[in-house]
């Protein structure tokens, strides 16, 4: 297509905003239908690791949070939480506490300190998998959803068919969102159909529960091959990516999280369809959230700062919210008695 | 607090301006004392007055310039570490009152108070301390060849690291400096008098004045290749580092024409987030940084390339009411016809123009003017230094933008003042001379595509040639200019010597890398200047026309020679003599005339890329350093 094709049959105005083509703000956009895979948009992309790096650390010098608004910024990025236990001990008993946690996270107290017109809750409780009806039974009649991680999480090293089976499973048990791991040597090999036949059946094996695709970019390393495995997960039908398991050596960073914000963005330009996005493990403190929240503004816009395209998976993240929430609230330090346990 | 409800339902990010509590206190303290001419320094975001300045005039600037060359001999005859110790203290002095630095070059230029703080401010500290360790290891001082101080006319735009750049080598290669800041921006330099004068630097060694200047002609923007395979998002990243940000020039964009309608998407919805406003707001990407002629000047420009078929995209926001701003512009299909190719843009449009192959970029590039620095977007490296190599430009970097180290930078040229010396016009007889010598020299492509050995080799055998038939030259040169043959054959031998050692030299050219920050190499490419013009002193003896001419050839340049006129001897026997004739056409071509006049005719014609006269170069270097420039390639790298 030639640009003075363009500029001679549509007025000026028009192509400008052509070639502009925001990302306007749409409630309740619909699910990532998927796409057939497409190999060619896989390969070409391309990752300068430098520039990532470089733009990262030019968001954090240009684009920072002011103090008379941090507050409300902390409040949003709580509502984005999926709160997470996923240990070997995790009991009954444990989850319900978290869970209580989960539709309370902040006393009542500091709701009215704060201004908030209600008490906000977590975005969602996220488990293993028979941990999914204790969290149903005690998170009864928030509204708050349980995800469950399945597919042989954290490695994903089982066989197919036992992995499908546990997403089965746990969304008999109530999981209304299930966080699928990939297989990282698909993404490492270079066999994007495979890896995107197993997230498609993944995605079947949900039915109407959301598939949060985790890529491991702990695992997977370079750059271009988050983005790679990033596009192919979309294409299959992922409703979010998702960086890291937590549970590896280095989970979610802010180059990581470009990158893939980035791949979400060229997903949406192509096809028309919203993905969400969920770093997870590595966002501990309360100055963390907000820099994942101000890559999310700038990247995407607006839109990807709510709890249906934008979660944080985390646990300890919480308390530190609450806490710098009540010293900006009380603006004098708060015994640790005061934050109800999670 | 702001009410959280409106935040959460908003977030905004809730930027508000910085205060300027150091220059307001420097500003109100300062008194300038009674003069005949002043100016009014103007704040461009606000278009109000912000303070005075004395003008000086040609007799003070004559004054200061004589005070700042007495200063010369002890300042040059202090040792290195002395020096040194000087330029730390002028680092500390500048760390320490940096706000004040900050503050002041955003008010008087409208430049964002971040870059000012976190990019200009740094750069200028460590400029200095750099250079502390250059005057430390410093083994001796080259006498100055000129005993006057090293004087610039600031640029208006970035005064901090301007001043920084070119104060800072000059001072630890013991020359002084003389800097004239412009009437409409010279507080910051003003301010950094003061500073070296708190820091106990001599008197004489640094003098700033502030002078009547001419707006600032428009620096070509820097030039951006994107070929296909690049990383699309970076390059957009990259433009609004610059061409968005700086805002005083706007860029010329190659892009590969299969990806240019992706990144031309990419680049409207990435206009939309910059910020342009009040600078002192930390937000603020894009200044106040235009004046009302550029302006109108842009205006002008855009117009006419929207008529000639260029779609023009601007940012959405609105601009502040008052003030010398210029919203963002992108420019798509903009052809080298269009009035937004060519010349040098005076405002912040990213002008976007398609190519096929690289070698069209590269004529694109050429077109588009002269470049200073341009970056080169591709994912695989035999294209990305294909073109590194290939572009005609200072600086050039790869998949990045705005890499500076004072470790890699050239020091920065002197300017004279007035601007323009009158110098001789040259005759019509002298320009013909010239015109024609170009024709002959465009004709020696071979000699610039050789590689260094085979230059090395063909000087050599100059050098072979020479000796083997010394004993006839030396009889035609005893002949024509009285000297005893015995005389004239070892006048020979040395020539001859001089010639080899200049072919070996020829082999050992190429360039250095530096690599002093992670993740990072830089190539410092010895590259030569194309077609020069080397114009003798009279009298010079053979050995002196040598001593220059061998370096440039060596250095791969194309030479046009006024030859020196030793007495009895026809400017053609000298070429004669040395075997020039050996060479492959083209590479030595002599010029017939009047000398003043051939210089003036050289100096003015665009191909002739540099003039030496043997007056002001060294003859005895064992290097080609000064026949060549240096091309910097940056190379950051990383998974």
């Amino acid at each position: 297509m030639h640009h003075d094709t363009i500029s001679r049959s549509r007025a000026p105005t028009a192509v400008a905003e052509l070639l502009r083509a925001p990302l306007a703000p749409e409630p309740g956009h619909r699910r990532n239908p998927g796409t057939a895979f497409s190999p060619a948009q896989v390969e070409n992309r391309q990752v300068n690791a430098g520039a990532v790096e470089r733009r990262v650390e030019t968001l954090r010098v240009q684009r920072g949070v002011g103090a008379a608004v941090e507050a409300g910024w902390l409040v949003k990025a709580l509502t984005c939480i999926d709160l997470t236990t996923l240990a070997g001990d995790d009991t009954p008993g444990r989850v319900a506490r978290l869970c209580a946690k989960a539709r309370r996270p902040l006393g009542d107290d500091l709701v009215e300190a704060l201004g908030l017109a209600e008490a906000p809750r977590v975005a969602a409780i996220c488990v293993y998998p028979t941990m999914v009806a204790p969290a149903v039974k005690a998170l009864r009649g928030s509204g708050i959803p349980v995800a469950s991680v399945a597919t042989g999480f954290p490695a994903g090293l089982t066989p197919l068919p036992q992995r499908l089976d546990e997403i089965r499973y746990a969304v008999g048990e109530g999981a209304r969102e299930i966080d699928i791991v990939i297989t990282r040597a698909h993404a490492l090999l270079g066999e994007w159909a495979a890896l995107y036949d197993e997230v498609a059946a993944m995605r079947e094996a949900c039915g109407d529960a959301h598939l949060k695709a985790i890529l491991a970019t702990g695992d997977l390393k370079a750059l271009r091959t988050v983005a790679q495995a990033s596009t192919v997960a979309m294409q299959a039908g992922a409703d979010f990516i998702k960086t890291s398991t937590g549970k590896e050596e280095v989970n979610a960073t802010l180059p990581v999280s470009l990158v893939m914000v980035r791949a979400l963005r060229d997903f949406g330009d192509l096809t028309g369809e919203r993905v969400g996005f969920k770093p997870a493990g590595g966002l501990r403190t309360a100055a963390d959230a907000l820099r994942w929240l101000v890559l999310m503004k700038e990247e995407l816009g607006r839109a990807w700062l709510e709890p249906d395209l934008f979660r944080i998976g985390a646990s300890s993240l919480l308390g530190d919210i609450e806490r710098r929430l009540a010293d900006l609230a009380f603006r004098r330090p708060s015994p640790a008695a005061h934050f109800a346990l999670a | 607090m702001a009410a959280i409800e409106e935040v959460l339902r908003s977030m905004d990010d809730g930027a508000s301006p910085a205060a300027t509590d150091a220059a307001d206190a420097w500003l109100t303290a300062r008194t300038v004392p009674e003069a005949a001419r002043t100016t009014m320094v103007r704040n461009p975001a606000r278009d109000t007055p912000l303070a005075s300045a004395v003008l000086a005039d040609l007799t003070d600037v004559v004054a200061v310039t004589a005070a700042a060359s007495d200063a010369v001999p002890a300042w040059a005859a202090l040792p290195g570490g002395e020096r040194a110790r000087h330029l730390r203290a002028l680092a500390a002095l500048v760390r320490s009152r940096g706000t004040l630095l900050a503050e002041l070059q955003t008010l008087e230029t409208g430049r964002p108070i971040r870059a000012s703080r976190t990019i200009d401010l740094p750069l200028a500290i460590r400029t200095f301390e750099h250079h502390a360790g250059a005057a430390r290891l410093a083994v001796e001082v080259a006498p100055a060849r000129s005993p006057e101080p090293c004087r610039w006319m600031l640029p208006a735009a970035r005064p901090l690291a301007a001043l920084a750049e070119r104060v800072a080598p000059a001072l630890a290669a013991g020359r002084t400096a003389l800097l004239m800041a412009p009437a409409k921006a010279p507080l910051t330099a003003l301010a950094f008098a003061e500073i070296c004068r708190d820091a106990g630097l001599p008197m004489g060694v640094v003098t700033v004045v502030c002078v009547a200047s001419e707006d600032d002609a428009t620096e070509p923007g820097t030039l951006f290749v994107v070929l296909a395979d690049a990383d699309l998002d970076a390059a957009v990243e990259g433009v609004a580092e610059t061409v968005w940000s700086d805002g005083t020039a706007g860029s010329c964009l190659l892009v590969q024409e299969g990806v240019a309608e992706r990144f031309g998407q990419k680049l409207g919805r990435r206009l939309d987030t910059i910020r342009t406003g009040d600078p002192l707001d930390p937000s603020t990407d894009l200044g106040a940084v235009s004046t009302p002629e550029r302006r109108a000047d842009l205006h002008q420009r855009l117009e006419r390339a929207e008529r000639d078929g260029a779609t023009l995209v601007r940012a959405a926001a609105a601009l502040p009411p008052v003030g010398w701003f210029v919203a963002p512009v992108l420019a798509m299909g903009v052809e080298p016809a269009s009035a937004l190719f060519g010349r040098p843009i005076p405002g912040p449009v990213a002008a976007v123009t398609t190519f096929r192959t690289a070698g069209e970029a590269l004529a694109l590039a050429e077109n588009s003017g002269r470049t200073r620095a341009a970056t080169i977007w591709s994912s695989g490296i035999d294209a990305a230094l294909d073109l590194a190599t290939a572009v005609r430009a200072d600086t050039v970097s790869i998949n990045a933008v705005a890499l500076v180290d004072p470790a890699v930078s050239p020091p920065v040229v002197e300017d004279t003042w007035p601007v323009r010396p009158a110098s001789a016009e040259p005759s019509a007889k002298a320009r013909d001379a010239v015109a024609r010598g170009v024709a002959a020299a465009s004709k020696a492509g071979s000699w610039v595509r050789m590689a260094a050995q085979e230059r090395a080799a063909a000087l050599q055998g100059l050098a072979d040639a020479l000796l083997a038939r010394a004993a006839e030259a030396a009889a035609r040169l005893a002949a024509a200019t009285g000297v005893s043959l015995a005389d004239a054959t070892r006048d020979l031998e040395v020539v001859a010597e001089r010639i080899a050692v200049t072919a070996a030299l020829a082999e050992r050219s190429g360039g250095r890398v530096a690599a002093t920050q992670p993740r990072q190499i830089v190539l410092l490419l010895d590259e030569p200047y194309g077609l020069v013009g080397l114009t003798c002193r009279s009298d010079l003896p053979l050995l002196g026309l040598v001593a220059l001419l061998m370096p440039a050839l060596a250095a791969g340049n194309r030479v046009l020679l006024v030859p020196p006129r030793l007495p009895g001897v026809a400017p053609g026997t000298i070429a004669a003599l040395l075997g020039l004739g050996a060479l492959p056409a083209g590479t030595v071509t002599l010029l017939d005339g009047e000398p003043d006049s051939l210089a003036a005719a050289l100096a003015e014609h665009p191909e002739v890329a540099a003039v030496w006269s043997s007056d002001d170069t060294r003859h005895d270097e064992d290097d080609l350093s000064r026949a060549s420039r240096v091309k910097v390639v940056w190379m950051p790298y990383g998974v």
